[in-house]
């Protein structure tokens, strides 16, 4: 594509396309901004955006992005779905996180095979999707992404794939599990060597857990602990900056003991043990 | 003082600082430290007036902020050398006057994503890729191709066939 252009096109008069005429890698950078489904929806304005959401290197979707409220028809091509609605709000949940599925496996499937910069998910899954996992969390941390944030709303208990707990291009992970228990995480190991801020809401955690994180996240500079079950007997970390424990449940007796922690934040709730 | 020469011949003199927010600049000075007239064969004086604008509020906003909290005082009024442009806004957070400076029609948009790509000045990339984006947001595909005034050329029976084979993409 033309990288410069030798006049300033006239949009004035109707007859020239000014956006179309920018460099592949404005368009793409443009396409950064939107929602993922907008970015992907573009394919068909004309052959010069075909292909051009393909190399956007965020993936920005939420569940609410497939949500066609009933009875609105200008959704369009939904017949399959549309047939057997009850026009209830659970059927129209249960439809998006069936769209939701088929975008995820599509754009992973048809993009580029270039690297994921940023990945921001939200899903909800309902107890009537007694299957529903995020294994695509494991085909997005093999695109290497720097900043991985996801929040899922699960009636159901949820395993975590591991790979998101090995990826080298890692710099920020933040996961939010609301499930009716918090669900534990427990990766066979844990290898991020870039992981700089690591944010988690709404799980369980034990010893385990941590010895993994700071023995393979030796850039661990941020942490942060939300509404979780904390099964500690020590923080030990010899890079930590940053700890702060929000809205946590403490089972044990714990002992903190980071050198180099310049903010500390705990609001704990001491069910056993102690600091 | 650097000197900017627009494709049109408009000379433009300002601090280092303020064109050194062009990385292609920054790296001119950089690999020849006498350069003192820089011609830019891609900008004409409007538009290039319109990115100094920026990139002289954004230096001037960095080092009243670096003067601040170097004297720890409360307010920059003690500064004399901070321009009236500044003193005006000076309550204003930089964001709003990113806002009303990228309120432009869509010609002069088209134009400064242009020269901030050629330039590098990453902040006004963003800032105008956003607001390119923002027109996008919400809109049919109808309604894109109205705005920016794309021609549509595939054919119906292509369009068909592109939303048929990717049915994920438009549910």
């Amino acid at each position: 594509m033309n990288k410069t252009r030798a006049t300033r096109p006239c949009t004035k008069n109707g007859e020239v396309d000014w956006i179309g005429s920018l460099p592949d890698e404005v368009l793409t950078h443009i396409l950064s901004f939107l929602s993922t489904k907008e970015a992907v929806q573009t394919c068909v304005l004309s052959k010069r955006w075909k292909n051009t959401w393909a190399n956007v290197p965020i993936l920005d979707i939420k569940h609410e992005d497939f949500l066609v409220f009933m009875g609105d028809n200008s959704s369009g091509d939904s017949d399959e779905e549309g047939d057997d609605c009850s026009g209830d709000s659970d059927e129209e949940w249960r439809i998006a996180a069936a769209r939701f599925e088929r975008f995820m496996t599509g754009f992973l499937d048809n993009r580029a095979p270039t690297n994921l910069d940023r990945v921001c998910c939200m899903r909800y899954i309902y107890r009537f999707e007694p299957d529903a996992s995020v294994g695509w969390l494991d085909r997005v941390a093999l695109l290497m992404p720097q900043l991985i944030d996801i929040m899922i709303i699960s009636g159901n208990s949820l395993d975590v794939p591991d790979l998101v707990f090995s990826c080298a291009s890692l710099q920020h992970l933040s996961m939010t599990l609301y499930t009716l228990q918090n669900t534990i995480i427990k990766p066979v190991s844990i290898n991020l060597p870039s992981l700089k801020i690591l944010k988690l809401s709404q799980v369980e955690l034990h010893d385990d857990f941590l010895q993994k994180l700071f023995m393979g996240c030796p850039s661990l500079e941020t942490l942060i602990l939300r509404g979780s079950d904390l099964y500690f007997s020590g923080i030990c970390s010899e890079v930590l900056k940053e700890l702060a424990l929000y809205n946590c449940h403490l089972y044990e007796q714990m002992e903190i003991s980071c050198p180099t922690l310049v903010s500390l934040c705990m609001m704990i709730n001491i069910k056993r043990g102690g600091v | 003082m650097i000197t900017l020469t627009s494709s049109d011949g408009v000379q433009f003199d300002v601090r280092e600082a303020v064109a050194k927010e062009s990385q292609i600049i920054r790296d001119m000075i950089q690999d020849d430290c006498v350069i003192t007239n820089i011609p830019l064969a891609n900008v004409n004086h409007k538009i290039l007036s319109i990115v100094l604008e920026y990139c002289q509020m954004h230096v001037d906003k960095t080092e009243m902020e670096v003067n601040a909290s170097k004297h720890q005082t409360t307010t920059g009024e003690g500064s004399s050398s901070v321009p009236v442009a500044l003193k005006v806004s000076s309550n204003k957070n930089l964001n709003d006057w990113d806002k009303e400076f990228i309120n432009v029609d869509l010609d002069t948009l088209y134009d400064l994503i242009l020269a901030a790509n050629y330039l590098n000045i990453s902040g006004l990339l963003n800032l105008t890729t956003q607001a390119a984006a923002d027109i996008i947001k919400g809109k049919t595909t109808e309604e894109i191709r109205a705005t920016f005034n794309i021609k549509n050329d595939f054919t119906p029976e292509e369009e068909a066939a592109i939303r048929k084979e990717n049915p994920w993409a438009f549910e």
